[in-house]
This record gives C-alpha cells, structure tokens and sequence, in this order.
C-alpha cells in the first residue's frame, strides 16, 4: 500500500447515487456517434496541464475538421 | 481499424467496470461519468479512473484493459512499474474510446488526491491545509455494478444479489426502455394502490422483470 507523506482527513465515499436512467443513457450514446481527432494510442503525461493540452489540441482539430468538411 | 478514436458510452463503462472488477483492480471512476452516476449528466467523450500506484495494481489494469477491442493497452505491458519510474501524473489509452487513467488527481487546481481503495475510503490533500474537494466527482466502479439501475448486467457479472422490489423496475425500464416503469415505482406501495391504472401497468412491469429475472438466473446455473 502506498505510503502518504501527510494525511489531513478521510472521508467516506458518498452513497451510490442515482444512475442516469434509460433515457439519459440512449441520449449520452446518441451524442457519442463521431469520431473525435484522438489519434489511437497510448499517452502519458507528466501533469495535468500536459493531459489536458492535448485533448485541447485534439477537440480543436475536430472543431476544424467539422468546420472544413461538415 | 479506425484512425481515431469514438467517445465512450454508457456501455463502455459498465464493460470497463466489469474488466477491472474482475482483475480486482483498485480503482475509483471520477470525471463526468462520476458526476453523471449521481444524477447529474453532462456529456463526456472520455472515460477517467483513479487508480491506486502500486505495481501489482497497476499489472492488473493494464492486463484487463488490454482486453479491449483495439488492445493499445497492450503496449503497457510488463510496465508495471509504471508510475514509480517516471512518476507520471496519468496515462491516456485511446482504444476504441478514451481512458485517462490517473495515479493522481488534480481538482480545481487546489487540491490533489489519490485513491485509497484499500478500504473503500479516498484519502485527499490540499496545498493549504484546509481543503475541500468535490466527493460527488468520485464514484466506486465496484457501485456501478452493484447499483440498482445496472441489476441486468450484475446477474450477467455473477455472484451478486438479485434486485429488490424497487431495483428491478428500473430494470425492467433498463431492458425494454419502459421510461413508465419508473414512474410506476411508487403504485405499488399500498396507499397508492388506488390509481387501478397505473398499479396495473406496474405490476405488469413487475411480472416482466420477475420473469426476466427467473430467465437469467436459469442462463447463469
């Protein structure tokens, strides 16, 4: 188990919450039905900032291509 | 094979809930899925776990999620060491969809946090002593497949208890997308029982889903 250098408090996990239901689900799927410009691959980052360049980068290129070919 | 990658879905979460649980993973879901597992939805392309560092933990993901479609994962492995040899805050699998799977966790930029699974608690910190972090963001894989709204699949996983009276409506509306049968939850309580209507469509709803339950626990002896 990993060892913390200074634990300041612990909480219980909050209860289950409500799932989304059926229709919520349906729809999240229905939005999912692209491709985004995420190339296919493993990425590590050194921090956050660096995770969440590139997932800019690459909402960006999909703004583009959208724009460029509909 | 596709060039890019596709967004995650509903069903892709429960798959890779299912993955993890059974390599024993310790892992927590946060991101939007987690947000959205407590009835708050927004649309969210990716799927992001908390994981706990150690090695052998570490093994166990990438050996389950190696076993989706695409297998990119599979380039992780015997890199069990992950995080202890570059100390890498998280790493991105964009399989058929995209895992961010991170060994720390970084709120608001105040606070970092990483998971304690261990014994079903998370252990935050702060910068500045005093802290508050957003637990409603974190939310257990293990929950997901426990949880009353996914009781078809937790026959299909195996082992776990069979929906209560309540939990198996939604799992009626689950199957045949009945958005009725959750409104008909509350007709079969006695005092309500006096819309004939509505307690007749619910217990319509109820018979399917005693029947359906009787149908997968004969798929699963």
């Amino acid at each position: 188990m990993e060892k913390f250098l200074r634990v300041v408090g612990r909480r219980v996990p909050p209860p289950a919450g409500v799932l989304p239901n059926a229709e919520a689900r349906e729809a999240m799927t229905q939005m999912a039905q692209y491709f985004t410009c995420a190339p296919k691959g493993v990425f590590r980052y050194a921090s956050h900032e660096q995770a969440n360049l590139d997932r800019e980068r690459w909402q960006l290129a999909a703004m583009l291509a959208k724009q460029r070919h509909g | 094979m596709a060039e890019f990658t596709r967004p995650a879905t509903w069903a892709d979460l429960k798959r890779v809930a299912e993955l993890l649980s059974e390599a024993g993973v310790r892992s927590a879901l946060i991101g939007g899925h987690a947000i959205a597992a407590h009835d708050y939805n927004r649309f969210s392309e990716d799927l992001a776990i908390l994981v706990d560092p150690a090695r052998e933990n570490t093994g166990r993901w990438i050996a389950a999620l190696s076993l989706l479609p695409d297998g990119a994962c599979k380039e992780l492995t015997g890199q069990d060491d992950l995080f202890q040899r570059e100390g890498q805050y998280a790493v991105r699998i964009n399989d058929e969809f995209t895992i961010d799977v991170h060994a720390r966790w970084q709120i608001s930029g105040t606070a970092a946090a990483t998971a304690d699974i261990y014994n079903a608690s998370i252990t935050f910190w702060g910068k500045w002593g005093d802290f508050y972090v957003d637990t409603q963001k974190v939310y257990h894989l293990e929950n997901l497949l426990k949880g009353t709204s996914w009781a078809f699949d937790t026959m299909a996983v195996g082992g776990l208890e069979t929906p209560m009276l309540t939990s198996v409506l939604p799992l009626a509306s689950f199957i045949d997308g009945l958005q009725g049968a959750s409104a008909s939850i509350h007709t079969l309580e006695p005092q309500n029982a006096a819309v004939p209507s509505k307690r007749n469509d619910a217990l319509s709803v109820w018979q399917s889903a005693v029947d359906l339950r009787a149908r997968y626990r004969n798929l699963a002896k």
